[in-house]
């Protein structure tokens, strides 16, 4: 065990030489130095999307059914619990620990492998929890935003814990056949991607700018649930965003914009 | 009985005094809360109910599901208030009749991209899970939206401020993401770079090409 944590003990020293200590504060949602980097690598991940990972979601969501895909999806999300357990406790969120070894047992078991997620109708929520947020709760700041081939949006900080989520993975310690490791990874991204068509068709139409779109929903989605672990319900991420005086105080002060 | 027989007319007086001032107050509140002092939860729960009632509707054809969920939304946000948040401090760049063509606008493409997620409708339903005080007076409502087993449910907050003694909303988050603040980055960037009548063609035209696609069955040209 002690061996398997080394990995995660060099992400986490990496992470803290990479970012600076920020005292947990609210990022800024357009902080973007690397934008046109981050543009053509997102404009490849859309061409990745569109010729290949969507058309094959689109042909596993006409053959599999909704009630198999969120089986297939509850399956994926039991065996993340080594990661999950291991933050927690590196959070010093024992309670949270002990919930999800409950889940565990509750799913693996009554839930046959994990297809059906009883624990959450039982009053055990799923937990949303990985590495990327136990460094964010110990204070490192994400860095810039930073969109990564294949896997999307995240940051230096976030790149860092999913290296820290793949050491810490079910796949590392049980399953020894390669193959299976890919396998079912591409299951578990196809699937995924066929319970999301429609929420993301959605989304690209009901933006004008899908990048910036994605970045903003990103950055708040990750400070909420970092601040929210940090402290009950978390912070708002601008302050001045429900301020409709803002404007008027600027052209007092006669700051242009 | 025999005791109320035996009672003094001085306190049977002070009783219908007391009982007078009683139904005073009742009738006083019953009359607060008839002139539409609906509390933030009973708002959104309004809000909910409605639409679900429109979407259970199995004679409805999709035009007009359309339309009676955009009157009920129109209803219960204050779209004003949400656009100057959404421009923030651009917001005075636009002139007046800027402003309300933005308004304008900004409601029609709201409208038009959320009133699609009604069109996948498989007997969702909405729990309120409770309020919380915010600054500058505000109101967040937190709602549910269950969809079978608890393993989906999907968050979504409502913002409401007070005004005129009407609650409104003027934010919807959606598991922790704020449209005010996602449109916000997503406009600054426009106007900084082509001005207010860069965004406002944008969305003209971002509109235009969404309204056909509420017409039921309509093939989509991409």
């Amino acid at each position: 065990m002690r061996l398997r944590l080394l990995p995660l003990t060099a992400a986490v020293l990496a992470a803290m030489a990479l970012t600076a200590c920020a005292g947990r504060q609210p990022p800024k949602p357009d902080y973007d130095p690397w934008e046109s980097l981050n543009r053509k690598t997102f404009a490849f991940n859309e061409t990745v999307d569109s010729y290949l990972l969507e058309p094959v979601a689109r042909g596993w969501d006409f053959v599999v059914p909704d009630p198999a895909q969120r089986c297939l999806s509850h399956f994926f999300n039991n065996l993340r619990f080594p990661i999950v357990f291991v933050n927690n406790i590196l959070q010093w969120k024992l309670r949270k620990a002990v919930e999800s070894v409950a889940r565990l047992q509750i799913n693996t078991f009554i839930g046959v492998l994990g297809l059906f997620d009883v624990a959450a109708d039982f009053g055990v929520p799923r937990q949303d929890q990985d590495t990327g947020v136990t460094l964010g709760v110990w204070d490192i700041a994400p860095g810039p935003y930073l969109v990564l081939p294949f896997l999307g949006p995240s940051s230096p900080r976030d790149a860092v814990g999913l290296a820290g989520d793949a050491a810490l993975g079910f796949y590392t310690y049980f399953v020894t056949v390669p193959g299976l490791t890919v396998g079912a990874s591409a299951i578990n991204v196809v699937n995924e991607r066929a319970r999301f068509l429609d929420v993301i068709k959605n989304a690209k139409e009901a933006s004008l700018d899908y990048y910036t779109f994605l970045r903003n929903a990103f950055v708040q989605r990750r400070w909420k649930q970092i601040s929210g672990q940090a402290t009950e319900g978390g912070k708002p991420l601008e302050e001045d965003l429900y301020n409709e005086e803002i404007f008027e105080n600027y052209l007092e002060h006669g700051d242009t914009p | 009985m025999k005791r109320s027989l035996r009672t003094t007319s001085s306190t049977a007086i002070r009783h219908s005094v007391l009982a007078a001032l009683v139904a005073g107050l009742a009738a006083g509140l019953a009359l607060r809360a008839g002139a539409s002092d609906k509390s933030p939860s009973q708002v959104v729960d309004a809000l909910s109910n409605r639409v679900i009632a429109v979407l259970q509707d199995k004679n409805l054809t999709t035009d007009q599901r359309h339309t009676q969920i955009e009157a009920i939304a129109y209803d219960a946000m204050d779209f004003e208030t949400l656009s100057k948040l959404v421009l923030a401090r651009n917001w005075t760049k636009f002139s007046p009749a800027q402003q309300s063509e933005f308004i304008d606008q900004f409601k029609r493409h709201l409208s038009i991209t959320y009133g699609r997620n009604f069109d996948t409708y498989k007997n969702e339903q909405v729990q309120i899970l409770g309020e919380r005080p915010e600054a500058r007076g505000d109101v967040t409502v937190q709602t549910k939206i269950l969809r079978g087993g608890h393993a989906d449910d999907v968050l979504v907050d409502y913002r409401l401020r007070q005004h005129d003694g009407q609650w409104k909303i003027i934010d919807v988050i959606i598991e922790n993401v704020s449209l005010v603040s996602n449109f916000r980055s997503q406009f600054q960037d426009i106007v900084a770079t082509g001005g207010p009548d860069r965004l406002l063609t944008l969305l003209k035209e971002k509109n235009d090409k969404g309204e056909p696609l509420q017409a039921p069955a309509t093939p989509e040209k991409s």
